[in-house]
């Protein structure tokens, strides 16, 4: 038997899959998506059930994946019961999506989850009455308690065979649904399902139905979309008229919280230390965890066998995962589940506004400048691809700290903080500039901010550890293959002798073009493992400690900033790949590394010119 | 710059024109409540700044750009006075001469809004001059213009379809009471619809029409 969780954003889904199905779950991606796909199992009695949860939406208008997803998953997969996850203390607009999944003609089953708050809240709901005028069972539970867990399950099994029915709409609705019905071929869908979705706009396939959809705007005064919408709304509001009674709520301690959080002043001193914070925990622990695991693991054995640079690539996966990937994804989750994110994007969206994306992208670019890796796994907050495609790009760009130690080291020690300071103000104005082209060419329609305030609420630990778990697996089989065969493949160049005759063949580039001495070609390859090992193979390379009996004042700058622009680390690339895909990383590695070229030889004639 | 005596000036040979008088220097004494000497050699003054055009023994004319200047400071005078006014002052001429040189254009214009565009000083029934700008385009409710804590009822959007339908789902269709929660000033607006609350970034705010309600 085959289960299928629903609903919105928010309104606890997650706990419910989590309850249901404990430690027997899978996450990966839709095949072909980029949206995350959890399933699991479950044992009832004798019955193994799947359980499948699906995006969090508000609709099924498919303009997004994650619409798309759960409208083809539920009409192609025909799972035996959808699972209806609302909200108990906010039934009026989640009931806008369980109307839609009515229409789609699969046995439903509705469960109210947080009754417990909603009673809190001064919301108080008729089950039986919300049953009846829905037509599908409805069951209260309390996920994060665990409470009528039971008898969801007891319902899912014997409401197999009923199929729900559909809500009556206003008259001239209605007759512009029968006129489609009669005219279209349903071509597997439900009949009716199809016909409002054609006369909406949102339907899979395309029917002449232009007329009947004219006079039916002519008659409501205004397009279809806004009058089904607004017919929607109006079934909603007689459901809730009798099912529900709302009695004096009460101001929480969580809601003064939320006007301190959500206030320009309070709520951006909030942001900053919040920041500040998870920055020095994540890389003070992760600086210090991560040197200490190398100076175990390589203190361990050493030897110049050729298969000792797959153990060396190993290392260098464990360090980037165990000290960064594994506590970025415990915090990550944390401030995801609390509802804190919305808040941090909800005061920075003027600002970021200007960089060409919403205030969302703020985490994923603070995120980056401590390592790029979980700041392109962050983006997947942002809730339509384009967004997500020029906030990862910007990610790629911000110096991540393994890149400020080249900068530091390179430059702010020998020239002094002042130009480093400065390499640093132009990386703002090219992320402005690159951010603003993003914004022009990146396909799909920019569209202002619409997001939910999710209710601040203390996280579910269980949710926050099994997510955690199972995104850490999923970055380390994708990273470590990655970053052991890039430093396998590099320990082989430098075995064999290549590096003078790479350096020699780089040479027109490096010396002719950037100006820079010519061993630099070969460091700047190796840095595509570690952006760090640039100044260490550097340095090895002329066997000095010293950077400035190697490179002039202006071969310094330029170094550094090539190094700050060119193509993303191999962890980062493998993120890249497994959020983006592989013809955009592609584009993104391509790109970075011209531009920094390109940017890198002008930099250098304008340097010596000065 | 104009001084604000100069201003003054200008202001007091506007509203004799107003009254179908023809400005010269013994109307002007006679407003200004100054000797005909001072009064000839302010208006050699702004004679020469080529806001006005006097000839020896005329009448008094404006140049454009002095008639812009002198519509400007009555406009913001009365608009003023206006307010005082809508604020309980009685004796609002004053204050409102003082206040005159000091606000913005912005603030002036602002005001206008916040009072609905009035045509007419409720001081002495004398016409506002109006700022040029389209009045009905201007007084246009959005959300942006909602104090935080205050309901408003929605009446339509000016948005693209895919951004109005995103807003329809969330709960934002036209006749909905919704509640403006706070506003981060040129960020997002953030609102209670239906028992959630979402926020609207600021240049999608401004493309949703309001009105108040109770």
């Amino acid at each position: 038997m085959r289960i299928a969780l629903a609903g919105n954003a928010n309104v606890g889904k997650s706990v419910v899959f989590n309850a249901l199905t404990g430690l027997h779950q899978h996450i990966g991606n839709w095949p072909g998506k980029t949206v995350e796909r959890a399933e699991g199992t479950l044992k009832y009695g004798e019955q193994t059930i799947d359980v499948i949860d699906l995006p969090g939406i508000y609709s099924l208008s498919s303009f997004s994946q994650e619409e798309e997803i759960t409208r083809d998953y539920i009409l192609n997969e025909e799972p035996d019961v959808v699972i209806d996850v609302i909200d108990a203390t906010a039934i009026e607009r989640n009931l806008y999506l369980t109307l839609q999944l009515l229409e789609m003609e699969r046995p439903l089953i509705v469960a109210l989850n947080q009754m417990d708050l909603a009673r809190m809240k001064g919301v108080d709901i008729n089950v039986k009455e919300l049953q009846e005028m829905l037509g599908v069972p409805v069951v209260p539970v309390v996920a994060v308690r665990r409470e009528g867990l039971t008898e969801l399950l007891e319902t899912a099994m014997s409401t197999k065979t009923k199929p729900p029915r559909g809500m009556g709409y206003s008259e001239a609705m209605e007759l512009a649904i029968r006129e489609v019905q009669g005219r279209i071929d349903a071509e597997g869908y439900p009949k009716r399902w199809l016909a409002i979705k054609l006369l909406e706009g949102t339907a899979p396939v395309s029917s002449d139905i232009k007329d009947i959809k004219r006079e039916l705007e002519e008659k409501a005064r205004t397009d279809a979309f806004s009058y089904m919408a607004s017919e929607r709304y109006r079934v909603i509001r007689a459901i809730v008229d009798r099912a529900q009674r709302i009695v004096e709520p009460e101001k929480t301690s969580s809601e003064r919280l939320d006007a301190f959080l959500t206030d320009p002043l309070t709520g951006s001193l909030a942001l900053v230390l919040f920041f500040v914070g998870i920055f020095a925990l994540i890389f003070l622990f992760g600086n210090l965890v991560s040197s200490a695991l190398e100076n175990l693991l390589f203190g361990l054995f050493t030897s110049d066998a050729a298969l000792y640079s797959l153990y060396e690539g190993f290392v260098a996966g464990l360090t980037i995962v165990l000290p960064y990937i594994v506590p970025f994804y415990l915090l990550f989750g944390i401030l995801e589940d609390t509802g804190y994110i919305a808040r941090a994007a909800f005061l920075t969206d003027g600002i970021m506004h200007r960089l060409g994306i919403h205030g969302k992208a703020i985490i994923p670019l603070l995120l980056s400048f401590g390592c790029n890796v979980p700041g392109c796994l962050g983006c997947r907050i942002m809730e339509s691809e384009r967004e997500k495609g020029i906030s990862i790009f910007l990610a790629t760009i911000v110096p991540c700290s393994a890149v400020s130690v080249v900068v530091m080291g390179v430059v702010g020690k020998t020239l002094g903080l002042g130009y480093a300071l400065l390499l640093y103000a132009l990386m703002v104005l090219v992320l402005f500039a690159l951010g603003r082209l993003a914004y022009r060419i990146a396909p799909g329609e920019p569209m202002g901010l619409i997001m939910e305030m999710p209710r601040l609420r203390k996280p579910s630990m269980d949710v926050v550890a099994k997510q955690t778990y199972h995104r850490t697996m999923d970055f380390t089989k994708i990273a470590f293959p990655i970053i052991i065969a890039g430093s396998f493949l590099m320990s082989m160049l430098s075995r064999y002798g290549l590096v003078k005759p790479i350096s020699d063949v780089l040479s027109p580039i490096t010396e002719g073009w950037l100006l820079l001495p010519s061993l630099a070609g070969v460091v700047l390859m190796f840095g595509v493992v570690r952006k760090e090992l640039t100044l260490t193979m550097l340095l090895a390379l002329y066997g000095t400690t010293s950077i400035s009996s190697i490179m002039s004042a202006p071969q310094m700058l330029t170094f550094a900033l090539v190094v700050m622009l060119y193509t993303p680390c191999l962890s980062t690339i493998a993120a890249l790949l497994k959020e983006i895909g592989v013809k955009r990383t592609i584009h993104i590695v391509l790109f970075e590394t011209l531009f920094a070229l390109a940017l890198g030889g002008v930099f250098a004639r304008i340097l010596v010119l000065l | 710059m104009l001084s604000e005596n100069e201003e003054e000036y200008l202001e007091a040979i506007y509203a004799i024109g107003e009254s179908y008088e023809k400005p010269g220097i013994r109307s002007l004494s006679e407003v200004m409540g100054v000797s005909k000497a001072s009064v000839s050699e302010m208006v050699k003054k702004l004679n020469e700044k080529g806001y006005i055009r006097h000839e020896r023994y005329g009448a008094i004319v404006f140049t454009p750009e002095g008639l812009d200047i002198a519509r400007g400071i009555k406009r913001k005078h009365r608009l003023l006075e206006s307010f005082l006014y809508f604020l309980g002052k009685k004796e609002v001429h004053d204050e409102a001469c003082r206040l005159e040189h000091g606000i913005s254009d912005e603030s002036a214009d602002a005001i206008c809004r916040f009072l609905g565009s009035p045509d007419r000083c409720p001081d002495d029934g004398r016409a506002i001059p109006k700022c040029g700008k389209d009045c009905h385009e201007c007084l246009k409710k959005t959300l942006t213009w909602v104090i935080p804590g205050k309901k408003v009822r929605i009446t339509g959007t000016e948005c693209g379809r895919k951004a109005s339908m995103r807003l329809n789902e969330m709960g934002v269709v036209a006749g909905e009471v919704v509640k403006v929660i706070s506003r981060v000033p040129h960020g997002p607006v953030e609102v209670e619809v239906k028992g959630t609350r979402i926020a609207i970034g600021d240049g999608l705010a401004k493309k949703i029409l309001v009105e108040e309600c109770e």
